[in-house]
């Protein structure tokens, strides 16, 4: 049953509203009117009383305030034989755990000009709801027409029919979700023009230089540990940029010296970020499951540890693969960041990072070999957004390029 | 040399109810051991494990033991015996679609599960078989392949009744003209009664209700009934609503809870009167932190770790449940069995829901 979250005309059956978003020119990429209504909408996250319990609504209104806005409008300077137009229609699917990560693409689409129709998880949450009464809110006080009559956001169960119709519609599909979740989309046809992104299951890694850690001050630890615990246990360690594996690299006697301060600074904080007994039960279940199928996994400590940490000589994606979340690092250390790369695969999408030079990175990078890492970013970063997400930039999926006669 | 296999049936070699808590601790505490051994010798996920996370499994103590998250039957085949000296297999009633335990058995096991059933069982019922009522359907005698830890219950207990009738039609509805006719032979003598729990709640209870049926049990009669009190907390019905119901609608003052699950079965903790759930000379629990995992003093609440002297088939000797439990005290519960005495209060939050009884309903038309 499908059932529309958000429309200028709520009530109109999903065939009239696409026929209605078919009628309206797209427009122009960052319009004054598409500005003022995406600053708005994260004015009004700002002001969300549940923005205590979801910080990441607050992250998310930060990225799209006016000064970031302009920033990412020139990402689109166009030069002088090209011109840009919106793509079209965006339909955008949601992933089910983190409404909040599919509400980036659909504002910068919004942005580009698009007409867009999200499909969002059929599971309400908090997130969810705040995010569709400020459309409320706004079509009741009148505002932002041109943009809201521009907007459908929907849910419906699996449904390959309704999937279907929306796909033969659209300009470019955008699908955030599980493997399975994308191999079935991606199953059904898209309109011949059409484009499509996936973003499918990642994992994240984290490295870090040894040395950097034995010799931080005390405050600069405590400081690296609390980034650390952001990057790990927000959304409960399920984010595809979530890291899951720890490389220390150093000699075997600096490694042991810097995870002897780390660890204690990182357990100390970690209480800020609340664990739940069923998240315990998860993880002590996937150290087990993690040690009776993949030799040289050894606990370094107590099972009751949070988070909890494993040591491994090695852990590549079929040991990031075992873990489900939850508080669960496996420790692993290196002589060199190069010898990182063969232990990359193409499923490990985000590279937290703390002591290395930009050399060591890309020398990393050029080693690799294979289709992974996509973004590198500091500690603390791990689940900030950007406009290139997977190695694509959104806006160029969103806008169109049109060549003009040169000369 | 690898360890002999202790003999499972070695567990029943005392009095269920008749150790003290020093006793126990050191006749458990030996025998855990010992099978902590043996599984770590022919069990190679398990040996796996240990070496990794619990430094080869040895322990001076019972809350030392390593245990296994129960959850882990849902992910790994672990037997510790060949493949041909498989008896049977139990599975848990999983709601459709989610993962199941497999719990490998062979004879000695299931022996031994079996003995222990009747041990624990006589000893709150008596030797006597009882004429018994079964609330639930039979189609699972017909179809083996059906065989899971629900119609493994109704059959484990049916062992200990006689002249069975079972009250229920497929779609859980009961049949009251059959059950009356059935009373009608024998109106005096007392009847055991056995379900799961939800199900006696909904198809028994509450459908006398519905069906203005009246209907007085033989003094004496006793119901048995476990499977987990998920649906019932929903209803909020607890264990005094439940029990003041059956003496409502049926005359029925002894209710029995017991707690078990497949991964265990044969070890289970059976209610006294005083409504506490007792720990057999050959099982017992731990209750655990819910944050690090630490054993907790008596009366705070934790995860329920369940310990069992019977599975020598597979490592399931030491398992952390995803229960929530409470220990009263232990060798001082007023009904003068000796040893713990606890109470489970549901399921730990979000995680995957299991037990028997709460895995089918009665359809709604």
């Amino acid at each position: 049953m499908t059932r529309i979250l958000f429309s200028v005309d709520g009530d109109a059956p999903l065939d009239a509203q696409l026929s209605r978003l078919a009628g309206l020119a797209p427009l122009p990429p960052f319009s004054a009117q598409a500005r003022a209504f995406v600053a708005d909408f994260a004015r009004r996250v700002f002001a969300l009383p549940v923005l205590r319990e979801h910080p990441e609504l607050a992250t998310l209104a930060h990225w799209f305030r006016p000064a970031a806005q302009e920033h990412l409008s020139r990402r689109l300077q166009a030069p002088a034989n090209e011109h840009l137009l919106a793509r079209g229609l965006v339909f955008h699917l949601a992933p089910a755990n983190v409404d909040v990560l599919f509400a980036y693409a659909w504002l910068m689409s919004v942005l580009a000009g698009n007409r867009n129709v999200a499909r969002l998880s059929q599971k309400p949450s908090a997130q969810r709801e705040a995010l569709v009464s400020i459309l409320h809110a706004m079509q009741a006080e009148g505002l932002h027409g041109e943009v809201l009559q521009r907007s459908v956001l929907l849910t419906y169960p699996h449904d390959d029919a309704v999937t279907t119709l929306l796909s033969r519609h659209c300009h470019a599909r955008i699908i955030w979700g599980g493997d399975a979740t994308v191999a079935k989309i991606r199953s059904l046809p898209l309109a011949p023009l059409a484009l499509e992104l996936a973003f499918p299951d990642r994992f994240g890694v984290a490295a870090i230089d040894a040395a950097a850690v034995a010799a931080a001050e005390d405050v600069e630890l405590q400081q690296l540990a609390h980034r650390f615990i952001n990057d790990v246990l927000w959304f409960g360690q399920q984010a595809c940029s979530s890291p899951r594996t720890l490389y220390w690299v150093g000699t075997a006697d600096t490694v042991q010296a810097a995870r002897a301060r780390f660890w204690p600074a990182v357990r100390a904080q970690s209480g800020q970020v609340a664990d739940e007994p069923a998240a315990l039960m998860a993880r002590v279940t996937d150290a087990h499951l993690m040690a009776a199928l993949a030799p040289g996994v050894h606990a370094n400590g107590a099972l009751g540890s949070y988070p909890l940490t494993l040591d491994a000589d090695r852990a590549d994606g079929r040991l990031r693969e075992l873990q489900s979340g939850h508080g669960l690092v496996v420790d692993v250390r290196l002589d060199s960041l190069a010898e990182l790369a063969p232990q990359l695969d193409d499923r490990d999408q985000t590279l937290v990072q703390h002591g290395f030079s930009r050399e060591a990175l890309v020398a990393l990078l050029d080693r690799l070999g294979n289709r992974a890492l996509d973004r590198i970013v500091p500690f603390g970063r791990a689940l900030d957004f950007h406009p290139v997400w997977d190695g694509t930039d959104l806006l160029d999926v969103l806008t169109r390029k049109i060549t003009l006669p040169g000369n | 040399m690898a360890p002999t296999a202790p003999q499972a049936s070695a567990a029943l070699d005392v009095d269920v109810f008749g150790l003290d808590r020093q006793a126990k601790r050191e006749w458990l505490l030996h025998g855990l051991q010992s099978l902590t051994r043996h599984h770590h010798a022919h069990c190679a996920p398990y040996a796996a494990m240990l070496d990794a996370l619990w430094q080869g499994g040895a322990a001076d103590s019972l809350e030392a033991l390593p245990w296994l998250p129960v959850r882990l039957f849902k992910q790994l085949d672990l037997k510790s015996v060949p493949d041909d000296q498989v008896l049977r297999t139990l599975v848990s009633s999983g709601t459709t679609g989610a993962a199941v335990s497999r719990i490998f058995l062979d004879a000695e096991t299931a022996r031994a599960q079996t003995r222990a059933l009747t041990r624990i069982f006589s000893h709150f019922a008596g030797n006597r078989r009882m004429r018994m009522l079964v609330v639930d359907d039979d189609s699972f005698l017909r179809d083996r392949s059906r065989f899971n830890a629900r119609a493994a219950g109704i059959l484990g207990f049916s062992n200990f009744g006689r002249d069975h009738l079972y009250l229920l039609d497929e779609q859980l509805q009961p049949d009251w003209d059959a059950l009356a006719q059935w009373l009608s032979r024998a109106p005096e003598e007392p009847v055991l009664l056995f379900g799961f729990t939800f199900i006696v709640w909904q198809s028994f209870v509450q459908a006398a209700r519905r069906d203005g049926v009246e209907l007085r049990f033989p003094a004496g009669s006793m119901l048995v009934h476990g499977g987990g009190w998920k649906k019932m907390d929903e209803q909020k019905v607890d264990n005094a609503a439940y029990k003041a119901a059956l003496s409502a609608a049926f005359g029925i003052e002894r209710v029995h809870n017991y707690y078990g699950m497949v991964e265990q079965v044969g070890s289970i903790f059976f209610e006294c009167e005083h409504g506490h759930l007792h720990a057999p000379a050959y099982a017992d629990v731990i209750i655990r932190d819910l944050q690090d995992l630490a054993p907790v003093e008596n009366g705070t609440i934790g995860a329920i770790q369940v310990l069992s002297l019977l599975p020598g088939s597979y490592p399931g000797h030491s398992l952390l449940t995803e229960d929530l439990g409470v220990i009263h005290g232990e060798d001082d519960c007023p009904c003068g069995r000796p040893g713990k005495h606890f109470g489970v209060l549901g399921r730990i939050r979000n995680v995957e829901v299991r037990g028997c009884s709460d895995t089918r309903t009665v359809p709604t038309a």
